[in-house]
């Protein structure tokens, strides 16, 4: 079983920096806001948005173990999510996930966006960053 | 384009009766016959007759993954509902969607009956959790949406796994130990021990140490942080002002606020806090509880102790969740929150009577996008 992502006429440009292992997110012309998940226009003014390759350093704000399966994800058990915001857009907050090792993030690390391949598709995780 | 926040100071309306007939984990009862016998609870206490209800509200959506969403079985329409009493061709009928609870239909039944488009209102919420009563498994294989985002990283597919990273970053963010958050387990389990539709109200309250050894398939988030899936209907009834006072047990609607505008709840009635002696505060997620403390600028997180103590009833502090909220009685969306509330300001509420209330609070959902209201034992001037 998988789960994979079905891109549409909002999200292409995500996933295709995904692919190339960028972060790539729409910011608005007007007011500089960057959004996740995107919307077609800027979510707090309306405004015209361009998708803008974004710095991935971010600091983990929230850690969950998961020992159980709940869904059909390509993922193995036991397996970590983590929410984290953005250094230079602390509104947005990303959402990734690991498999359980031993070296698990904490809330307040400093990490890194990267994608990992899960079926073929580039799903959002963080690694540590010094 | 942020439009400033809305509070109601004089929504208008009343709530003339509220009921629950039963609470069930794993149902033995069909949906149906659950809401017949929630509203005739509900119009019992309003002292009226199905002939005075002439317009209907449900939210006809189940939050399992799993849920069929079919009419009649796990979900219950207005339409549905108007057939199900025999109500004929009522003057309003309206469905709301998935992202409403009691609380948004009451605010949506102030507008209904200022409008002139009916006189009595009937507000239903049934909640089905089905014959196992168990957490769904989702097993698509596509994600679209907001999920695509999501789904794939095993985060979106189930409410628990999503907020126990939540609960993580809540507590993170106020510098909480998950020993603090124990005064809301403590003070759901101990009141549900008092409402008889409780599903936990034969179970011993979980000492500290219990709870914080609770396994969990999803820390730091545990399963008695969790509201426990159950069946049940919460109806309301709701008219006009004028025609609230001939009926016996009136709440009155004194205000109501959403989203960003809930620190004006009590100034939009022209009360202060500390008039209210008793609050219902959404607990789907413990967390939740201590969220809205903040938001209605009850308490702050470091001070939950004194708040959230049920021995309260014996001085002036206020009362949490008389009834258990949703962490004692069970996952009813809001409806247990309200319907307490609402027993609260009439004098109905038994054993659990806090004296003298004059004003009560309910609320639903996440602070930051949920609804609440405040009732009071007059309408106000």
């Amino acid at each position: 079983m998988s789960l994979t992502p079905q891109p549409d006429d909002i999200s292409e440009p995500y996933w295709e920096a995904a692919r190339a292992g960028r972060l790539c997110l729409p910011a608005c012309s007007h007011c500089g806001g960057v959004d996740f998940p995107p919307y077609p226009r800027c979510s707090t003014c309306f405004g015209e948005v361009t998708w803008t390759d974004v710095s991935g350093d971010v600091h983990i704000s929230g850690v969950a173990r998961i020992t159980r399966s709940f869904s059909s994800a390509d993922l193995e058990i036991p397996y970590d999510v983590m929410v984290a915001r953005l250094d230079q857009h602390p509104s947005v907050l990303l959402w990734g996930s690991r498999p359980a090792g031993d070296a698990g993030f904490h809330p307040g690390d400093a990490a890194r966006v990267s994608f990992r391949d899960a079926s073929g598709w580039p799903c959002l995780t963080f690694v540590p960053r010094r | 384009m942020t439009a400033s926040p809305l509070a109601f100071p004089r929504p208008g309306g009343a709530i003339v009766g509220a009921g629950t007939a039963a609470v069930e984990r794993p149902a033995h009862t069909s949906l149906p016959r659950l809401a017949i016998a929630s509203v005739e609870a509900a119009l019992a206490c309003a002292e009226m007759t199905l002939g005075d209800i002439d317009g209907v509200v449900s939210i006809p959506f189940s939050p399992s993954p799993s849920a069929r969403q079919s009419d009649g079985y796990d979900v219950l329409s207005a339409r549905y509902i108007a057939s199900l009493l025999a109500l004929g061709d009522v003057n309003f009928r309206l469905d709301l969607g998935p992202s409403e609870m009691m609380i948004d239909m009451v605010r949506i039944g102030c507008h209904v009956l200022a409008a002139g488009a009916c006189r009595t209102l009937l507000l239903v919420r049934p909640m089905w959790a089905g014959e196992r009563g168990g957490y769904a498994q989702r097993r698509a294989e596509v994600a679209v949406g907001f999920d695509q985002f999501l789904g794939p990283l095993g985060v979106g597919t189930t409410g628990p796994v999503r907020h126990a990273a939540e609960f993580s970053r809540f507590l993170h963010e106020r510098g909480l130990a998950r020993a603090d958050v124990y005064p809301v387990i403590r003070n759901a389990r101990q009141n549900a021990q008092a409402n008889p539709l409780a599903y936990w109200r034969d179970a011993p309250v979980p000492t500290l140490s219990e709870y914080l050894d609770q396994p969990s398939p999803f820390a730091p988030l545990s399963i008695l942080d969790c509201d426990i899936p159950v069946s049940g209907v919460t109806a309301v009834v709701m008219t006009p002002v004028d025609r609230a006072r001939d009926t016996p047990h009136p709440a009155f609607i004194r205000s109501l606020t959403s989203g960003a505008a809930h620190e004006h709840l009590f100034e939009a009635a022209g009360i202060s806090p500390s008039e209210v002696r008793v609050h219902q505060l959404y607990d789907g997620y413990s967390d939740l509880l201590i969220g809205w403390l903040e938001a209605l600028g009850l308490a702050d997180a470091d001070n939950l102790g004194g708040v959230l103590d049920p021995r309260n009833v014996a001085d002036d502090r206020p009362r949490v969740n008389t009834f258990g909220g949703s962490l004692g009685e069970g996952r009813l969306h809001g409806g247990g929150h309200l319907r307490e509330a609402v027993m609260q300001v009439a004098g109905r509420a038994g054993d659990r009577q806090v004296p003298g209330v004059e004003y009560a609070t309910a609320t639903n959902g996440f602070p930051s996008n949920g609804s609440a209201i405040l009732l009071g034992v007059e309408p106000g001037d």
